[in-house]
């Protein structure tokens, strides 16, 4: 994550489209009156998770924990509740979305940010081995301390962006009132007064593409809705595609026997942490999603769709 | 050199006093000495009980303070702190359904699931890979 936030690059009464995070920065209002107030918050939420977050930047609270392995170290309260929002992740999937990922990541080559990454080089990525995991990482969340062992290195991609767009969209409808949907690259969330016939948003492969040619559109009125897919931000080393999306049993870059995995939760960091632990479990996802209740479509490598726990099937737009 | 009856009475005579004093020199020297090594080894020894006892004392206060060995047993594992917790190793079988106390350690369901949009609704936002 870089650039927090960049000037508008589009957007209408009741709209703003920039860019964030180095991805796309989507709020939109049901009031459009709202509408300044709400992008200021949007924009001091985002400068806010990249400054703590980021492992880009070499003077963002993560990258400065990093260099003190081993000792104590005190953290603010967003890096403190992003890293807990990780650790909670990884729990709840059984580890298979685990924040301590982030060796891995840079050893297969995505060691800054993705816009100056290489896309293709001769030489292969660093050998891999299965991440440290995530119960290393101890949290002190009454005194705000962590302890990151020598070696560990934190990749908060896979909830970091969800928990903003979750802290956006909560603080925009509790200051304004008003019904609000806050997209983050992708990472959807919802909250206040949906309006009138709910949120109406696009699914596909690309999300910036989606916007103009969906391959489906579905409503929520509450909670989250996030994909995760191996298709976009690819590079390749000595031959061989690789994507950020890491299996921390391996430590290499997940089977993409799925292309996109987009999924419906109660909030955006539990859609997101779902549809990433759907990429890591290939075939098992749509099980694992059902069992959980968790509403879900799976796009396969040969673009097959699955869908499953009450997710429009294809045919129902 | 074998010494005669007259060579030692000889050494009594005023003409051997210096000798005499020599030997009596050396063998108060010997005493002083043996005296210092034996003052000496008592000392060590007294030393050797006194700090011995205070050790010992130290040694049962905290033998008294930790809690008793527990007894090998061959199903014995390691403390929590060592090993990751059950829940943490990613699971052989993934698609089992989750027990019921790890129900609520698992992603959130939403209220309602995502419904088909109508035909040519304009959308808001869009997800997909990022």
């Amino acid at each position: 994550m870089t650039t927090p936030v960049d000037t508008p690059v589009a957007g209408t009464a009741d709209r703003i489209i920039t860019k964030a995070l180095g991805t796309t920065a989507v709020l939109a209002v049901t009031d459009p009156e709202v509408l300044p107030t709400a992008g200021l918050i949007m924009r001091s939420e985002l400068a806010a998770i990249d400054a703590a977050c980021s492992r880009f930047r070499a003077d963002s609270e993560i990258s400065r924990l990093h260099e003190h392995p081993g000792v104590a170290v005190a953290i603010g309260p967003l890096l403190a509740e992003a890293l807990g929002v990780a650790l909670e992740a990884a729990e709840r999937t059984g580890g298979l979305v685990d924040p301590t990922v982030g060796a891995a990541v840079r050893g297969l080559g995505y060691d800054r940010d993705f816009a100056e990454l290489i896309l293709d080089e001769p030489a292969p990525p660093a050998p891999v081995v299965p991440v440290p995991g995530w119960w290393r990482v101890r949290l002190d969340t009454e005194n705000r301390t962590v302890v990151l062992p020598r070696g560990v290195h934190l990749d908060l991609g896979a909830t970091a962006k969800a928990l903003a767009a979750d802290r956006i969209a909560g603080s925009v409808a509790f200051a304004t009132g008003a019904g609000v949907l806050v997209s983050l690259g992708g990472d959807a969330s919802v909250a206040g007064p949906a309006p009138e016939g709910d949120w109406p948003i696009a699914v596909g492969d690309d999300h910036e593409r989606a916007l103009s040619t969906p391959d489906a559109v579905v409503t929520i009125g509450g909670g989250g809705l996030a994909s995760s897919g191996t298709t976009r931000r690819t590079w390749r080393r000595a031959g061989r595609t690789l994507h950020h999306i890491v299996d921390p049993r391996t430590g290499d870059a997940a089977h993409p026997h799925w292309r996109t995995v987009t999924v419906a939760a109660a909030n955006c960091v539990d859609a997101n942490t779902a549809s990433t632990a759907a990429i890591v479990l290939g075939p098992d996802a749509p099980g694992w999603l059902a069992d959980r209740d968790l509403p879900a479509r799976l796009v396969a490598a040969d673009g097959a769709v699955t869908t499953v726990a009450g997710f429009p099937a294809p045919t129902e737009r | 050199m074998i010494a005669t009856h007259d060579s030692l009475c000889g050494m009594t005579s005023p003409h051997n006093r210096h000798a005499l004093d020599r030997v009596g020199q050396r063998a108060a020297g010997r005493r002083r000495i043996m005296s210092a090594t034996a003052m000496t080894a008592a000392g060590g020894a007294a030393l050797a009980l006194t700090f011995g006892t205070v050790f010992a004392q130290g040694a049962a206060a905290d033998t008294a303070a930790k809690s008793p060995t527990p007894p090998v047993t061959d199903n014995w594992v390691a403390p929590a702190a060592l090993q990751a917790p059950a829940e943490a190793k990613p699971s052989t079988n993934p698609t089992a359904a989750p027990k019921k106390k790890a129900a609520a350690a698992t992603p959130a369901p939403p209220a309602a699931p995502p419904a088909a949009a109508p035909e040519h609704s304009e959308p808001a936002a869009s997800t997909g890979g990022s």
